[in-house]
């Protein structure tokens, strides 16, 4: 069978500077002779956006291209889509292409969404009759039949990219290419958005996905193609792919993640707080100010003082990234200068746009401690830690049960949870389904 | 390059609601809407016909006929053109986001400017026929062939064949200038004041005779008039208009293949450019 779009050898490079542009002014460019400034080397001239690229996508696949921000993934698509010539290697695509890769391109503001429907559908390269036959189906599935002959300019943002995308998808193309523009407007929007998706699917059409939302990509497509700067990594069924992606950038997290502990734990130390300071001037405590997300703290009378705080999985190896349902420990090491009575030690966690995910302390916990002095270790273990994907801060803290702050460091330690499902919300309670008929 | 061509025809509704979306956005919200598209020529020949008739005397009768048919398809041209220049800078979006023949966007400013020009004759007819023409003597120099008045619907024909050629001939130029700007945005600022240079060095505002006088060196002269296609279109519409003859058809002819050789130049810088579109604007 003939691939509806096959790729060989695609390579693209970028020029760094225009050719022309090489020199800041029309004087540098007149005296480059003259001044003889040494040749930029070619290697440095170029950025390479795309390295021999080959692909063969089937008529009536949905194919997702997945990949870290700056993989090439874009490029790929305007390539594609015949926007961007390939520096070397050809492209070849059987059947009409329609591009979704921004929405609304080409809407002027001071005219009528009327108007705008017929010139956005010209630019997508529909005659006039065919765009006066689909111009009620767009209309009504923009959902702005009281609106469409008011200026562009009066919509708000969500109508323009009602519109924008009702006529991308209308233009009913061979091959549709959507470049992380699924998510428009409100859930019932998205929702038609979708539909609209899986309709192209079921009347096998071609159709490439880029998205950095994996749920959705998993959602709609059969294969995904995985760039890694400019190379593809694998091309292949859309569960073995992602999988082998999530586990990549999982391992690049992880160091990202300890490295980041580390700096945590040298600027743990580098935080000074006023050791003498009198009851009434500190915040009260319990936990941090909600809306205060950064910048790390530490306050407290060092009484006792905190000096390590570690995460841990089962097998007690230092980590700082986590699968959803994970065990995980979290061990807090502390010297107490002197013999305090009573101490409580707690741990929060919130994620890191401020939402407070849970706190507890050895009080809530009734876990009372009689007393400690010198160095020691307090470990909290989570069986399961059911938080969902996001990054997180893990706030710890030493008080007295009158909350007098001994030691607390707030938004200074950071982790993550990586989950390959895509439910919502914050965390994922245990849960099952049970049918009854 | 026929098969550009044919790109272009085949995106003439593409090309249509562009120049719709032009002339509809462009006075949107104004009270007077498309009334302006006759009303700013009326008002600049105003203001041209006081700055002549009043403070730079030519002694030519009845002036602001003889100013009016120069000046409007030079208005034609020179906006065009400045708009052309920045059309790929400012379509970016376009080039960018959409499978998109970025040929079509300095067209667009030549067609919409075409568009304005052909109104605002429907101000230079009336005005030609009730203020009066000046002598034919003051405008050119006569030949004997020219004592006669063309037949008027071989002068009309003339008139469309002298549209088309300065349509081709502006297109040319836009093309190149729109895609050298890509790479050089100071040009933008260059042709803004070459224009002005180029309007002066026209017979525009004075009669292509005026150049005539000893003070003049002949080489200026002929660059000014022989070398100059405007100079060829402007005289060419006071022929037409004012007296009432039709450019031979060989004139017409020399500028004819004149302007293509200028598309095709101006099109191949395009072509040339092309390809670094996408990565530039």
């Amino acid at each position: 069978m003939q691939a509806a779009i096959e790729l060989r050898q695609v390579s693209k490079s970028y020029r760094r500077f225009a050719r022309l542009r090489q020199f800041k002014t029309l004087k540098g460019a007149a005296v480059r002779d003259l001044w003889r400034r040494p040749a930029m080397p070619e290697s440095e001239k170029f950025n390479v956006a795309l390295k021999d690229i080959s692909l063969s996508i089937e008529p009536g696949k949905t194919a997702g291209i997945i990949g870290l921000n700056a993989s090439g993934k874009s490029t790929l698509l305007r390539v594609i889509a015949g926007i961007t010539k390939p520096t070397r290697g050809t492209v070849e695509v059987d059947g009409k292409i329609s591009t979704l890769l921004e929405i609304g391109a080409g809407f002027h503001p001071e005219i009528s969404g009327r108007e705008n429907v017929y010139i956005n559908g010209a630019i997508l390269g529909l005659s006039k009759s065919e765009i006066q036959s689909k111009f009620d189906e767009i209309v009504k599935f923009a959902e702005l039949e009281d609106f469409i002959d008011f200026p562009v300019k009066t919509y708000s943002s969500g109508m323009f990219m009602r519109l924008g995308f009702s006529v991308a998808v209308n233009v009913d193309p061979d091959i549709l290419l959507i470049d992380e523009v699924l998510a428009v407007g409100d859930a019932v929007f998205a929702q038609k958005c979708y539909d609209r998706i899986f309709d192209y699917k079921r009347r096998e059409k071609t159709i490439v996905i880029v998205s950095h939302d994996l749920g959705a990509v998993q959602r709609l497509c059969d294969e995904v193609a995985w760039l890694h700067r400019g190379e593809l990594m694998q091309y292949g069924e859309t569960k073995k792919v992602i999988g082998n992606y999530l586990q990549e950038v999982t391992e690049g997290e992880l160091k990202r993640y300890a490295q980041q502990h580390e700096k945590s734990v040298e600027k743990m130390s580098a935080l000074e707080a006023p050791k003498d300071v009198s009851e009434e001037e500190l915040p009260y405590m319990i936990g941090p100010a909600q809306n205060s997300p950064d910048p790390a703290e530490r306050w407290g009378t060092r009484e006792i003082e905190i000096t390590s705080v570690a995460m841990r999985n089962e097998k007690g190896e230092e980590r700082y990234v986590f699968s959803c349902g994970d065990t995980v420990f979290v061990e807090i090491g502390f010297v107490a200068h002197k013999r305090i009575e009573q101490p409580v030690f707690g741990v929060g966690i919130f994620r890191t746009d401020g939402v407070w995910c849970y706190g507890t302390n050895t009080m809530i916990d009734k876990k009372s401690i009689e007393s400690v002095e010198g160095e020691g270790h307090i470990i909290i273990k989570f069986d399961s830690l059911p938080l969902l994907s996001a990054s997180y801060y893990l706030d710890v803290a030493a008080h007295a049960e009158n909350d007098h702050p001994y030691d607390y460091l707030n938004r200074l330690f950071t982790f993550a949870v990586r989950s390959d499902r895509p439910d919502m919300g914050i965390f994922r309670p245990d849960h099952k389904w049970i049918l009854e008929l | 390059m026929k098969n550009r061509i044919l790109n272009v025809f085949r995106h003439r509704a593409l090309v249509q609601a562009l120049v719709a979306r032009e002339l509809k956005a462009r006075y949107r919200s104004s009270i007077l809407g498309f009334l302006w598209s006759f009303l700013n020529p009326l008002l600049l020949m105003g203001v041209y016909a006081t700055v002549f008739t009043i403070f730079l005397r030519f002694g030519m009768p009845n002036y602001a006929s003889f100013l009016l048919t120069g000046l409007l398809p030079w208005i034609w041209f020179s906006t065009s053109v400045n708009e052309a220049t920045v059309s790929v800078v400012s379509g970016g979006n376009l080039i960018k986001k959409v499978m998109f023949p970025a040929e079509v966007l300095p067209l667009v400013c030549v067609l919409t400017n075409l568009i304005h020009y052909l109104l605002s004759l429907i101000i230079l007819i009336p005005f030609l026929v009730l203020y009066g023409s000046p002598p034919p003597e003051k405008v050119l120099e006569l030949t004997p062939d020219m004592l006669v008045s063309s037949n008027p619907v071989w002068l009309f024909l003339s008139f469309a064949i002298l549209v088309v050629i300065q349509l081709i001939f502006t297109y040319g130029i836009g093309l190149a200038l729109s895609a050298l700007t890509v790479h050089l945005r100071d040009i933008q600022h260059i042709v803004l004041n070459l224009m002005t240079l180029w309007f002066f060095a026209s017979p525009i505002i004075y009669p292509a005779m005026q150049l005539n006088s000893k003070q003049v060196p002949s080489a200026l002269k002929s660059l000014a008039i022989d070398f100059n296609p405007i100079a060829y279109l402007v005289i060419a519409h006071h022929k037409i208009f004012i007296l009432r003859i039709a450019p031979s058809p060989v004139e017409l002819g020399a500028m004819l293949i004149g302007s293509l050789i200028v598309l095709f130049i101006g099109y191949s810088i395009f072509e040339k450019f092309r390809d670094s579109f996408d990565e530039e604007v």
